[in-house]
């Protein structure tokens, strides 16, 4: 029986304020570490949502009245860049960073200084790519960066050497941290957990690491190339010596398509965390999860070309063939969720709200997809605000709102308190109707021809009244951050309920202590499906420990089983497979 | 309180066959150390990938002759330095067998050798470049030939670097028999920095003269 | 641990919000659904992609309908009572229903495919088809030029006019491509620096404009106007400083005003000057050597008053033109056309500059062509 005289999560303590800053900025531990990726991706994403409100105030009447045309294509390119590359990427590898070796019963990640040195390259090669600023400006050209506009004669500026170094930095990151899932994932899953009981949210971590390992080498090999010409006087890009300009977005889009799938599948791994806790039902359908997470991440590596249709250098058959086929998983994932809510006894958490508006919006998102799928009407619509509003709703319809979803399922357990739950309604009602009514609109204004990245627009009929309200709608979004902001800083000072398992999960990250120690574990309970704790809950595995931690008396406290569940719980028992646990059941 | 997963039983080791030691409970045989290895290299070859893809779709949309005209490259140096390589292969081999008996001389003997090829190697590529007569930005070939070397002879560098720790830890007799995965991950590390030396004299040098479009001299 | 106070049942305003909802969200989808088409083709190609996207929307509307309104009855239907401790049916999957809803979304995208697949054969160019008009069209920073291929006549607008406004002529339009309604016109898509895109929304279709050394290579956009009138376009792909402002215009004419146009055209005595300077403005000249480099490297203007820069670029092969930056770095000047040697410009600094030392540049080759500028 674990009895700790320690607060649970609490290190040995020392006063001081170096103390405190060295632990920090040494650091091996996971938990810390994800913690140090939250800090550092949502300062980014200030930072990034600040440029943003720069670019909708200037965008909200026409002519330009407060940037001129420099400062506003630095904007925009700094704000994408921020948000991709320094926020959305790092703050779900934060969150996998967390989550994934409690997931998996482990201690720790396999290769925790590499975890460290991971982390440490982000806040650098941010500083490197905004750094720009302070040598007469930053990169300029859009965060895709093409060539020939970025090449030294037409982007002269050492910004833009800054922000291929610094994104090689934080590509290192990317690479190392992939190395790292992967390793721990294969290597460190406690005894019972096959590959097929590990979470959703483990697999889709597993699959984007690999995507990260597989593609992010091919985004430094093109910056590599592009810093040879500008420094070097090479020709890679160079039409006027044998080089090419749409090589540039071959190699780059081979990675960054991949890449959106880093961005998304994370995401979706929480919405599978979230989604059978707070029906109360498991998710529907484990097997079609893993396959079609694996499919998307294959796929995704044969689509790169529908961002160049209208190059006039691509074999647009197979390109739209293969990114029509990509919806089929995404759709199985859509039918799957709903069915997991279907017959549940949902309860509306805030976690559960972002879970159920991820749906709600990133659906909007893959039907754009769709339509851009198709080469001709990607003729019509690529380059506009279509596209914008697509991949803001993918984005933030989705990989943001799969965010809130894991931040609220997961903070109980970082912290020890649950965050406000009135105070996340707010913020949820907020954001959901703020990023429509910013993102929604889009789809008109580039349907109707609106060019993305402009500083101002002609006045179409219509289109000054529709640029105003996406702009009232930022400002509305950017509110809903307060709210989130106030309620974290309220929960941090409040008082802390520690409880194990606030929220009755099924995974094994509830089966410690709320923080965990830093070992993580005192025990781990027999793994006998993918709903471990669930299992000890619901007496279909037997362990007093886990039981007394959650709160889960044997007799009629328990909550009872339905008829049906009898069945299928005695069904996932008998079909328990793979290798028993070598210690669990004979230490008590 | 009760350890009772080995996932807390500190100081329990399950050795692999790779001779390395994973603290705690471990799933699959193949070392922890040596699957980051493995993915490194997987991260490497993709870095390789963009820059052959280049090189490709550059030679592509050049025609022939190609090499253009005015740049040769030293196709009797690239098959010099091939043979280093792949001598050095085989002896970070030997030093790898040799560690597996638990012979440390012999680990030391062979990993000097190697580290000795692999200086040569660089000093060798260091030369050719001083003989070429164009750079990097001489046209579009002089681009892609010095980046693409360029880049494996920075790995190569890298490698040796690799390769001077692990005699240092080796002659300090860091490594035995049961524990000396690091060797095994720096071999596999050397393996393909000479994979893709192969590569690069075959795209570079072997394929221009197979297509007759080109007059590597000598 | 007990379950925490929960949201009440369904109540009855409950229900009603949600049957009110119904037509609402259906009123809203509705209007939104006009604004969410595309504006009417004037092209056939434009008709092609037209009548696709309406395909496609039909789908994506039902699709997106159908799964909203099934996210939302979930939400309402399924919410847990306030004291319902009981477990629902733990069902872990269905494969008859997974394998349906894996086929029905891949004969969907497949259709979808399919339908995409026949269109594109009607709007991509198609270099058999012989075409009516030949215009090669240059995007470059920062506007659009055209030139009547079989009929010798070019049309330009200077990159500032003389009310300070980028890519206008002094009436503030843009530049402007005259065609015959009804014939296969053909555009060569040519950039002499970086790639723009061109793009006229109503011809519901946009093409890169890639810079490439060998003509041949030029993207090509062929389209057929099938309605007279005036319609707008703009560079759709990001190129720099300007690009907002890279204005264009398509004017589809009747045949014979067309014609009308073309004889006005070529009975002009020589293109649509750029701002001519006053006479006897301070001409400064200034050439450029084999390889990439100024004959020249210090240069004196007077101050406050226009001048011009006569520039002989004698780089065969290379691209040159004049820009000047202050001593801060801010470009005060870019000279258009940037011309390939062997060719002259000439660069009328129409404003003039105040006095200072400016910095003026090759813009192509700011680091390695340069010089110092006097201005007194």
């Amino acid at each position: 029986m674990a009895t700790t005289t320690l607060a649970p999560g609490a290190y040995v303590a020392r006063p001081g304020l170096w103390y405190w800053l060295s632990t920090w900025l040494t650091t091996t531990d996971h938990k810390r570490i994800g913690f140090l990726y939250l800090f550092n991706s949502f300062f980014f994403f200030f930072l990034g949502g600040l440029l943003a409100l720069g670019v909708r105030s200037e965008l909200a009447v026409p002519g330009l009245q407060y940037f001129d045309n420099t400062t506003y294509n630095q904007l925009f390119t700094m704000h994408a860049t921020a948000m991709l590359f320094l926020f959305i990427i790092p703050i779900l590898a934060g969150l996998g960073n967390y989550a994934v070796p409690l997931m998996i019963g482990a201690a720790d990640m396999a290769f925790p200084r590499i975890n460290a040195l991971s982390f440490w390259m982000l806040p650098v090669g941010g500083a490197l790519m905004f750094g720009g600023y302070f040598f007469g400006g930053t990169a300029e050209a859009g965060w895709t960066n093409y060539v020939p506009i970025t090449a030294r004669a037409y982007s002269p500026q050492a910004g833009q050497d800054l922000w291929i170094v610094g994104l090689i930095l934080i590509g290192m990151s990317s690479i190392l941290g992939g190395i790292n899932f992967m390793a721990t994932i294969f290597k460190l899953r406690a005894p019972g957990m096959t590959l097929m009981r590990m979470p959703i949210f483990v697999w889709t971590m597993l699959v984007t690491s690999a995507l990260a390992v597989f593609a992010t080498p091919v985004l430094a090999s093109v910056l590599v190339m592009l810093f040879i010409d500008r420094n070097y006087g090479a020709h890679f890009f160079d039409p006027s010596a044998g080089g090419s300009a749409v090589m540039w977005q071959n190699v780059f889009w081979f990675y960054s398509h991949p890449a959106v799938y880093i961005m998304i599948l994370p995401a979706m791994g929480v919405i599978s965390e979230v989604l059978p806790v707070f029906s109360r039902k498991p998710l529907f359908g484990y097997k079609a999860f893993v396959f079609a997470t694996a499919s998307i991440g294959a796929l995704g590596f044969s689509v790169w070309a529908h961002h160049m249709f209208t190059t006039g250098a691509v074999f647009l058959p197979f390109f739209a063939f293969m990114t029509f086929l990509i919806a089929v998983p995404t759709g199985v994932k859509m039918f799957n969720w709903l069915a997991t809510m279907w017959g549940g006894k949902l309860r509306f958490t805030t976690a559960m709200l972002f879970a159920v508006g991820f749906l709600a919006m990133f659906l909007v998102g893959g039907i754009d997809g769709a339509f851009a799928a198709s080469p001709p009407v990607d003729f019509a619509l690529q380059d506009t605000y279509w596209i914008v509003a697509h991949i803001h709703y993918v984005l933030f319809g989705g990989s943001v709102m799969g965010l809130f979803a894991g931040i609220y399922y997961w903070f109980p357990k970082w912290t020890g308190a649950r965050l406000h739950e009135g105070l996340g309604k707010i913020h949820f009602a907020i954001m959901f109707i703020g990023s429509n009514l910013t993102f929604f609109p889009m789809h008109i204004l580039g349907i109707q021809g609106m060019p993305r990245r402009v500083a101002d627009y002609v006045e179409e009929p219509g289109w000054a009244t529709i640029n105003l309200i996406e702009s009232i709608g930022a400002f509305i979004l950017a509110a809903s951050f307060l709210v989130f902001l106030w309620n974290v800083l309220a929960t941090l000072r409040g008082p802390k309920t520690h409880e194990p398992d606030p929220w009755q999960g099924n995974t094994l990250e509830w089966a410690t202590t709320s923080p965990p120690p830093p070992y993580n574990f005192d025990h781990l309970p027999p793994i006998r499906s993918e709903r471990p704790v669930f299992d000890v809950r619901m007496g279909v595995v037997d362990d007093p420990w886990l039981a007394n931690l959650i709160g889960a008396p044997s007799g009629t406290g328990r909550p009872s089983l339905t008829a049906g569940e009898h069945a299928s719980a005695g069904a996932t028992d008998a079909a328990a497979s793979g290798p028993g646990p070598t210690g669990g059941e004979s230490h008590r | 309180m009760t350890a009772s997963t080995e996932v807390l039983a500190a100081g329990h080791g399950t050795a692999s066959a790779e001779g390395g030691t994973q603290l705690g409970y471990v799933q699959g045989r193949l070392d922890t150390t040596l699957i980051g290895v493995l993915l490194f290299i997987t991260s490497e070859i993709m870095f390789f990938a963009g820059l052959f893809a280049a090189y490709f779709t550059v030679r592509a949309g050049h025609g022939n002759p190609w090499p253009p005209e005015g740049f040769e490259p030293e196709l009797p140096i690239a098959l010099v330095l091939l043979g280093i390589l792949l001598t050095s292969s085989l002896t970070m081999e030997y030093s790898l067998r040799r560690i597996r008996a638990g012979d440390r001389t012999g680990l030391v003997r062979g990993l000097t050798v190697t580290l000795v090829l692999g200086a040569l190697f660089l000093i060798g590529q260091l030369y050719d470049y001083s003989i070429l007569g164009f750079g990097v930005s001489s046209g579009i070939y002089g681009t892609v030939f010095y980046t693409l070397t360029g880049f494996h002879g920075a790995h190569v560098f890298g490698g040796v670097v690799a390769i001077a720790v692990m005699l240092a830890r080796g002659a300090a007799g860091q490594f035995s028999a049961r524990h000396h995965a690091a060797i095994e991950g720096v071999s596999w590390y050397w393996h393909f920095v000479d994979v893709v030396w192969i590569g690069l004299v075959t795209t570079l040098y072997v394929l221009p003269i197979l297509e007759g479009s080109a007059h590597v001299g000598g | 641990m007990p379950p925490r106070p929960d949201q009440r049942r369904s109540s009855p305003w409950r229900r009603r919000a949600a049957v009110l909802a119904v037509p609402v969200i259906a009123a809203l989808v509705a209007g939104a659904c006009s604004s969410l088409y595309p504006p009417d083709p004037v092209t056939e190609q434009g008709r092609a992609i037209d009548e696709l996207y309406n395909i496609v929307f039909l789908f994506a509307a039902a699709i997106f309908l159908a799964i909203e309104a099934a996210i939302l009855y979930i939400v309402l239907r399924y919410r847990r009572g306030a004291r319902d401790d009981l477990l629902p049916e733990q069902t872990h999957g269905h494969t008859g229903a997974e394998i349906l809803w894996t086929l029905i979304p891949f004969v969907i995208v497949a259709f979808l495919f399919f339908v995409s697949w026949q269109a594109l054969g009607r709007v991509v160019a198609d270099p058999a088809q012989p075409a009516g008009v030949r215009v090669k069209v240059t995007g470059f920073q920062w506007c659009w030029k055209f030139e009547y291929l079989d009929e010798g006549v070019k049309i330009e607008v200077p990159a500032r006019n003389s009310k300070g406004e980028n890519c206008r002529d002094e009436n503030g339009g843009p530049p402007t491509l005259v065609v015959p309604v009804g014939e296969l016109i053909r555009l060569q898509l040519h950039s002499p620096d970086v790639i723009h895109a061109f793009y006229v929304p109503q011809f519901l279709s946009k093409l890169d404009v890639v810079p490439q050394v060998d003509e041949s290579r030029d993207n090509v956009f062929d389209f057929t106007p099938t309605a007279v009138g005036e319609y707008r376009g703009q560079c759709a792909e990001f190129c720099g400083l300007f690009h907002a402002e890279m204005q264009l215009a398509v004017s589809v004419r009747s045949q014979a005003d067309y014609e009308a146009w073309l004889t006005e055209q070529k009975n002009k005595p020589s293109p649509t000057p750029p701002a001519t300077p006053p006479p006897g403005a301070t001409a400064i000249k200034i050439g450029a050597d084999p390889v990439q480099k100024y004959d020249q490297t210090s240069l004196q203007a007077p101050a406050n008053t226009p001048f011009v820069i006569e520039f002989n670029n004698r780089d065969p092969g290379q691209s040159h033109n004049v820009a000047i930056q202050d001593a801060g770095g801010t470009l005060v000047f870019n000279g258009q056309p940037i011309v390939t040697g062997p060719a002259e410009a000439t660069y009328n600094v129409a404003d003039g500059l105040a006095a200072a030392t400016y910095r003026f540049f090759c813009i192509v080759h700011p680091t390695t062509m340069f010089g110092t500028l006097e201005v007194k």
